[in-house]
């Protein structure tokens, strides 16, 4: 039984990642601009472990719907590097996500205090 | 610097993989995985591609999101169908789905061009029913059937047709919605 709980647990964690893992890319732009590999790096070291698989497609989509924009910038490297910066938009989208992941967390940590 | 041959093979198969793209963004996206790939490889990694999964799977990934976000914005019942076929190859929901909405978009089609060639050719076109035939379009040879709308053909079938072809073409979007948040939670 300590198994299954624990397989569940897994896979738990695994659909919270994904659910969050547009407002992690979009917090790990607020401050600077990055390009892919570093916004995988950064967020592996928070212990989110997101993929390359996951995290790329996810940009391109977050440049198609505007939240971020693009820049190839030559790194001195031998190869650019494609930068991502917030817009506008992005900025707004990542202000309303984390009042909304406040309220969540609050309700949440007020139900697990209770336990 | 070169990238080792299974890292090359890699980005041949995403490339390919982004075949429904334009050239400009299929281009882009490769040479922003090659700069990845440079920069692991820098960094003394051996295993270069762990982390991007299939190749394509990974150009699907791509692909199904630009699709259905296409298709919503064009909103042609094209579009919209041929994100749903492309989604298709990892959602056999959408399949499913699309199947019964095509069938209703090709019987809107046919209601419509039946009411509009109608008064041309009144008495070879029509809804007919009997010997067990139910259907819209020309006179079969079929001498059980007879036609049943008569004058008032133009107006149902016209209507209908429109009503059937807005009705399979909001269900298509609503489906490719579906499709999308799905896309987006795996």
């Amino acid at each position: 039984m300590q198994d299954d709980v624990q397989r569940e647990v897994v896979a738990w964690r695994s659909q919270l990642r994904k659910g969050s893992l547009e407002l992690a890319v979009l917090l790990a732009l607020r401050k600077e601009r990055r390009y892919g590999l570093e916004l995988v790096e950064l967020l592996n070291r928070a212990n989110l472990g997101m993929s390359e698989g996951s995290i790329y497609p996810l940009l391109s989509r977050l440049r198609a719907e505007k939240k971020v924009k693009t820049e190839w910038v030559d790194s001195g490297v031998g190869h650019a590097h494609k930068y991502y910066e917030l817009t506008e938009k992005g900025r707004a989208t990542v202000k309303a996500m984390v009042s909304a992941w406040r309220d969540f967390s609050n309700a949440f940590s007020k139900l697990v205090g209770d336990e | 610097m070169a990238l080792p041959t299974p890292a090359e093979e890699f980005l041949l198969r995403v490339h390919r993989g982004l075949g429904a793209l334009g050239p400009a963004e299929r281009d882009d996206i490769v040479a922003e995985l090659r700069a990845h790939l440079l920069d692991r490889q820098a960094e003394g990694n051996a295993d270069l591609l762990t982390g991007f999964g299939a190749p394509e799977s990974l150009a699907a990934s791509y692909l199904t999101e630009h699709s259905l976000r296409g298709a919503l914005a064009r909103g042609t019942s094209w579009a919209l169908g041929r994100a749903l076929w492309i989604a298709a190859r990892d959602s056999t929901v959408s399949l499913f789905g699309l199947l019964p909405l095509v069938v209703m978009q090709l019987a809107a089609v046919a209601a419509i061009v039946t009411a509009a060639l109608k008064p041309f050719m009144p008495l070879e076109l029509g809804l007919w029913v009997g010997g067990g035939s139910f259907y819209v379009g020309p006179r079969s040879a079929n001498p059980a059937i007879h036609e049943v709308l008569g004058a008032w053909g133009v107006p149902v079938l016209a209507c209908s047709g429109v009503i059937l072809f807005w009705a399979s073409n909001r269900a298509m979007r609503a489906l490719v919605r579906w499709r999308l948040h799905g896309a987006r939670r795996s």
